[in-house]
């Protein structure tokens, strides 16, 4: 099991236990929380389309570690 | 006749009518009293909107123009003006535009004055104005004078106007040289007037409003002043409003924080590897923290690319970088055979505000990275910048620096400046950075990553063929 501390728009700190062939998709996902436009970011690691749907094992998270995973919008860098 | 005492000329009526004994013309109370008298019958039923007919008296001299005194006239206020000859001067003579002489029927007044003395008289109907040279103005004259009024004021006694009973009297007592006759005439009309009652009234009835006016006056004035001084205190209060509502910002911040946030920033940038400290510069506003990201522009929208790569006259096509570069960018940011390595420099200001810096690169990444186009060129956050400043002030440091990288990891094509620059900053870049990952993981120059994508291409071509 690894400890997973989520940050969103709406979550601040949330720690949930996962397993580590669980998906940063699927822990966001039984929070109801969409990632669709956000950039995200397990400890520091931005995450692709691909890596949000790989195990916490694949993308190199060993059993019994504590995690961060972020989620930030992504926005356009030009003004408006 | 000589001096009569009538209601219309007497101390009481002078003062009613704003006009002194000593200013009769020619010291004439005939004259004054007749004149009264048909402005008094002539005027509006408000005996105190009575409109006085006003004489001027004067000389003249051999020589003098008769033009000359129409102009003149014009200029005063007025109606009557009787000039009276010096040392036997001609009676001059007036032609201007405007005038007419009243020495012929129906206004053959000339003649008849001029039996009394020789006499000129010229009329101007429009601006009602009459002038009289006269060779001697005795009391006969004056006495004629009034009894002819009625053909020299033509404004007043119009052509179909019937002089009343009064009038007819009046003109026949001056024409007569009946005293009398006159003075009582005169009074009949006056001593319906109370002229004493009415010029206490004028002067008692609101006697206090000029001193009233004078100070609501100086009280809107006064009003006028608060008013204004109101305007520039609130003004003020406005800014002070303003700059409690950025203390507040910032002490909210620092009030989110985690009681010790040393560990937490350091452990956030242990695990973050595109983070860089750069420098921390300490002075009595607290500590600022230079960072770095490095990192790989991923977010940008690539139909927005192909639209500019399509539009020949699109900044893109238009720009002097050459065909290697744009040749380049459409194999990163259309065929994602490589990606660009950027750099972007922030500060962090004592866990409670984030700033973007231009023109700052730390000298560690210039041959490997670029200078991130929006950030190193204009500071620029576009939409980032909201949401960082939300997570500061939510005390979430920690996601408003994931915002930074966020944003270090996005180019926006629809900013031509910024793409333009980005375009020339790949020229001048082409041989010696290495600041594209390609497909194969391997770090490139533009120019080694043009010859890999050629390759690759003609690899391809040749075992299609």
């Amino acid at each position: 099991m690894i400890k997973v501390v989520i940050k969103t728009n709406t979550i601040r700190g949330k720690e949930v236990t996962a397993d580590v062939d669980s998906t940063p998709a699927r822990v966001f996902g039984d929070l109801g929380v969409s990632v669709a436009g956000a950039s995200v970011n397990l400890n520091g690691m931005i995450l692709t389309a691909t890596d949000l749907n790989s195990t916490f094992e694949a993308l190199g998270v060993a059993d019994g570690a504590t995690v961060n995973l972020n989620s930030v919008i992504k926005a356009d860098g030009a003004r408006k | 006749m000589d001096y009569i005492d009538t209601l219309l000329t007497n101390s009481d009526a002078n003062a009613f009518f704003g006009v002194e004994s000593h200013s009769f013309p020619f010291g004439s109370t005939v004259l004054e009293a007749t004149l009264r008298y048909v402005a008094v019958v002539h005027c509006p039923e408000n005996i105190e909107k009575v409109k006085l007919i006003k004489v001027q008296s004067s000389t003249f001299s051999p020589g003098a123009r008769g033009n000359d005194f129409a102009a003149s006239m014009m200029e005063s206020s007025h109606n009557i003006l009787i000039v009276e000859s010096r040392n036997g001067a001609e009676l001059p003579y007036i032609d201007k535009e405007g005038w007419i002489a009243l020495d012929t029927p129906p206004y053959p007044v000339a003649p008849f004055l001029s039996k009394a003395s020789a006499t000129a008289v010229f009329l101007n109907r429009d601006a009602q104005k009459v002038i009289l040279f006269v060779k001697r103005v005795t009391e006969r004259w004056i006495d004629e004078f009034c009894s002819s009024l009625f053909r020299i004021l033509p404004w007043i006694y119009t052509e179909n106007y019937r002089l009343t009973e009064g009038e007819l009297a009046l003109f026949k007592a001056a024409h007569d040289k009946d005293s009398p006759k006159f003075t009582k005439v005169v009074n009949e009309l006056a001593q319906k007037y109370d002229f004493k009652s009415m010029m206490m009234a004028r002067t008692l009835i609101g006697w206090n409003n000029h001193f009233r006016e004078a100070q609501i006056r100086t009280l809107e004035s006064k009003c006028d002043k608060a008013r204004n001084n109101i305007a520039a205190q609130e003004q003020a209060i406005s800014t002070l409003y303003m700059e409690l509502d950025a203390l507040l910002f910032n002490l909210n911040a620092m009030l989110n924080q985690p009681a010790d946030t040393n560990e937490a920033l350091f452990n956030f940038f242990k695990t973050h590897k595109q983070l860089g400290v750069y420098r921390v510069q300490n002075s009595s506003n607290g500590k600022t923290l230079y960072y770095t990201i490095t990192e790989t522009i991923e977010y940008y929208d690539e139909d927005a690319f192909v639209r500019v790569r399509d539009n020949p006259n699109s900044y893109f096509n238009t720009s002097t970088c050459g065909a290697e570069v744009r040749e380049v960018f459409n194999a990163v940011f259309a065929l994602n055979k490589g990606k660009f390595r950027v750099e972007a420099m922030f500060t962090l200001n004592n866990l409670s505000s984030i700033n973007a810096q231009s023109g700052m690169r730390s000298g560690g990444y210039d041959e490997t990275h670029l200078p991130h186009p929006h950030i190193y060129h204009h500071a620029c956050l576009g939409g980032n910048r909201d949401a960082i400043a939300r997570y500061m002030n939510d005390g979430d440091w920690d996601l408003a620096i994931e915002q930074t990288i966020a944003a270090a990891k996005n180019v926006n094509f629809g900013d031509s400046t910024v793409v333009s620059k980005m375009l020339r900053d790949v020229a001048g870049r082409f041989e010696s950075c290495r600041c594209i990952i390609a497909d194969n993981g391997t770090e490139m120059t533009p120019r080694e990553f043009l010859n890999y994508i050629r390759t690759a291409e003609n690899n391809e071509g040749d075992n299609n063929g």
